[in-house]
């Protein structure tokens, strides 16, 4: 009895092991090809927030410690000064949630931002000019008329980002 | 041995009332909607027309266009259907003729027209119109059959469907000159506004003008006078039980009322909530339709009181400024459990301790409902 | 041979006629190019699967070994097909990879892999296991690719096919002054698409049912 089930055991495990063994195979060859992909992902969207990126004299990094969902620190190459950073963060909508992407620069001022994802049903908030490049405060955010609550989220974004900023670089860390 | 024969409906027992059958019923019904259709005519049509502010006379007369070509549409659609499905052995075109007349394909495309926004784009009424016609109905198999209200389908597929549509189509060009109306229809103002304010009345111009039905909305539903002479109609004809439409406007007014309390208004909240939209259409025509209502007093009683909440809780807590329509449409389908629960009850003629959990059930669900719409609907 | 591959189309097709695979099906409709990927992706799986347990229970003595276990012996062997196809996908086809998402994983729980593998592979030799595949997998494709037809010219008005290779009907809906109707592309869309396609099967079905009925009938008279 414990013999027959021994053997299916390793019968079983066998298949296992050859499985398993293509599967490394072809992650062999795939997995560079996943990671470019990846990476040239990261670079598209960055160069859209941030105007002034170059990938020939600029790094990126990503912060595992911060307290937004997503950070890329883009530092330069030559002086290993940091430059930018770029927060991923959400908030809650009118009908969905609202995912941005905000560059914030050395001086606390943003960059520049990008709506990734939100399916607000009124309104084209992907495309709203919301007049926070270059500001460090929330003062002269624009709402977008006729959605109140889609440009609610947006502005909570904006200040998660500012504050992240604040809170993580301030006191000569930069 | 068959014990109980399983028919359609509507039922009507012949044995007590002669010269009375379907045909009448539907009759009676078409009359009953005479006052709706004229008021519509006259607020949409002859109002725009002795104020003289239109683009074009095609303009001018497109509700008579729509409520002309609504039915035409529901029952070409009907026909095609029964003649593709072939039901009931229709063979010739006079079998289809025959069939046709006892089918009454103009009625989805008549409610269907009546409860939307007057100036529809032709085509996506017309689409509503066969899809209610079609899905709702034939697909179900055809007249007394389908379990949801085909009119209904039709008009949920447009709200949900054509949502970008609706918003501006309220509006008679006469009204489009009016500044007051800072919205479509008193509804969507109703939802816009930040907190509840009795302004929102005034600028419809006030309590008896919404009982009248001179504000913009929906092409038929906007009287509520023109509605109770069709209830009042139907219900000395004994065409309708008048228990749905009261338990109905009565739960919504109670309901309603206790929010509007809560929030420091009057009296005017929920004479407000039950004026406007097309909650007294809805009691009257649509909640009430034979077929898919439940069959006995208690169950219809049953029905009414959750038809209240379930508006209610669309129309405060929910983020589209209507909720007859959603929330008949969904009793419909709660509407065959209570009509079997009930049926059981009068089967075995007395409450025991295994039939009474239908009743504590209900119940419950009754009492949590209402707390949550209570709850919620305060802004 | 011809009738094993042109069973998988109408006669057993696995969604129409056994209502298998709906998930997906309704899933990943929303364009003729998802449905085309959802294909390829599928077909190439149930052929290997296909082939791999033909193979194995070729030998007599292998067949009973398994035959305890055999059930994980196939879903290992289809999950690592699965994994091979999404890395492959991923790697090379990112934006298709990325519409497609979770549905490609799903693959390993679709009832009609394991379905072949259980019901046909187990039972066959390895070629005709292949053409089993084949057909079941193109099968799925053409109910599928149907009904992302119907949801994509309805929803969206245009035919996707690959990539940039892209259809619009806009000028036509222009034309007819009509707009599309984005509830085809919506979830509730697809079944209602699916269910008015698997109607009209049916009331097809039905009306060869009732025809060869008259004619028995007719024979019996006859005699």
């Amino acid at each position: 009895m414990i013999k027959k089930s021994l053997i299916t055991a390793s019968v079983l495990s066998i298949f296992a092991l050859i499985c398993a063994a293509l599967l490394g195979v072809v992650n062999f060859f795939t997995s560079p090809v996943i990671k470019a992909h990846e990476e040239e992902n990261i670079k598209k969207s960055i160069s859209l927030v941030c105007p002034l990126y170059d990938s020939n004299t600029m790094d990126i990094t990503t912060n595992e410690d911060s307290k937004a969902k997503t950070t890329y620190l883009v530092s330069s190459k030559e002086t290993e000064e940091l430059l930018y950073v770029i927060y991923i963060v959400d908030a809650t909508g009118y009908a969905s949630t609202i995912e941005m992407m905000i560059s914030v620069d050395k001086d606390y001022k943003i960059t520049g931002y990008k709506v990734l994802s939100s399916a607000e049903t009124k309104g084209d908030i992907k495309s709203h000019d919301f007049n926070m490049i270059g500001s460090n405060n929330l003062d002269s955010f624009d709402t977008l008329a006729g959605s109140t609550y889609s440009s609610k989220a947006v502005k909570k974004c904006f200040k998660l980002a500012l504050s992240y900023a604040k809170e993580e670089f301030e006191g000569g860390q930069k | 041995m068959e014990k109980y024969l399983v028919i359609k409906g509507p039922y009507l027992r012949s044995a007590d009332i002669t010269k009375r059958n379907t045909s009448t019923i539907m009759r009676d019904v078409l009359i009953a909607l005479l006052p709706s259709i004229a008021f519509a005519i006259y607020k949409n049509v002859v109002l725009v027309l002795i104020n003289g502010i239109y683009s074009s006379i095609y303009h001018a007369i497109y509700p008579i266009i729509t409520l002309i070509l609504a039915p035409l549409t529901s029952l070409i659609c009907e026909a095609i259907s029964l003649w593709v499905m072939k039901k009931r052995g229709i063979k010739t075109f006079k079998d289809l003729v025959e069939e046709l007349k006892v089918s009454y394909g103009i009625f989805p495309g008549l409610f269907i027209v009546l409860i939307s926004p007057t100036y529809i784009p032709l085509w996506v009424l017309l689409v509503s119109v066969a899809v209610g016609e079609v899905v709702g109905k034939m697909l179900f198999g055809g007249f007394g059959q389908n379990i949801f209200n085909p009119a209904l389908v039709g008009r949920a597929f447009m709200a949900f469907t054509f949502s970008s549509h609706l918003g501006d189509a309220y509006l008679t060009s006469y009204e489009l000159t009016i500044d007051a109306y800072s919205a479509a229809t008193p509804l969507t103002s109703y939802a816009k506004a930040g907190a509840a304010s009795i302004d929102i009345v005034n600028n419809y111009g006030g309590m008896f003008n919404l009982l009248i039905g001179n504000y913009p909305g929906a092409l038929g539903e906007t009287s509520t006078i023109a509605i109770l002479i069709g209830a009042i109609y139907l219900i000395i004809k004994d065409v309708i039980d008048w228990r749905i439409p009261v338990v109905y406007l009565g739960t919504m007014f109670f309901i309603t009322m206790i929010i509007g309390f809560i929030m420091g208004q009057g009296l005017w909240f929920p004479l407000f909530q039950i004026l406007t939209g097309g909650v007294a259409f809805g009691a009257v025509f649509m909640a009430t339709e034979p077929v898919t209502s439940p069959k006995t007093h208690l169950g219809r009683i049953m029905y009414a009181l959750l038809l209240g909440e379930l508006t209610v809780l669309f129309r405060l807590v929910g983020n589209m400024p209507e909720g007859v329509a959603t929330s008949i449409v969904t009793m419909n389908i709660v509407g065959l459990m209570i009509n079997k629960y009930v049926t059981k009850l009068r089967v075995e003629d007395k409450l025991t301790k295994k039939n009474c959990y239908g009743l504590v059930i209900f119940l419950v669900f009754f009492v949590l409902l209402f707390v949550y719409d209570v709850v919620m609907g305060v802004k | 041979m011809k009738d094993n591959f042109l069973k998988g189309f109408f006669k057993e097709n696995p969604l129409f006629t056994m209502l298998l695979g709906c998930c997906p099906a309704l899933a990943v409709t929303t364009t003729v190019e998802n449905a085309i990927g959802m294909t390829l992706a599928f077909t190439f799986v149930v052929v290997l699967s296909n082939l791999f347990i033909s193979l194995i229970n070729i030998n007599e003595k292998i067949k009973e070994l398994i035959q305890p276990v055999r059930i994980a012996v196939y879903i290992v062997i289809i999950a690592t097909l699965v994994t091979v196809v999404e890395m492959l996908m991923e790697a090379y086809f990112p934006s298709l990879y990325s519409s497609l998402g979770v549905f490609i994983s799903l693959i390993t729980v679709n009832c009609i892999v394991l379905g072949r593998a259980e019901a046909y592979a187990s039972k066959n030799k390895p070629l005709n296991s292949i053409v089993d595949g084949l057909s079941m997998g193109l099968g799925y494709g053409m109910a599928i690719i149907m009904i992302a037809f119907l949801r994509e010219v309805l929803g969206a008005g245009s035919i996707t096919i690959w990539g940039s290779a892209k259809l619009s009907l806009i000028p036509v809906f222009n034309f007819l002054r009509i707009e599309p109707i984005s509830f085809f592309v919506s979830s509730p869309g697809a079944f209602l698409v699916l269910g008015l396609i698997l109607g009209v099967i049916q009331a097809i079905n039905n009306k060869k049912v009732l025809k060869n009925k008259n004619k028995r009938q007719s024979k019996k008279e006859v005699k």
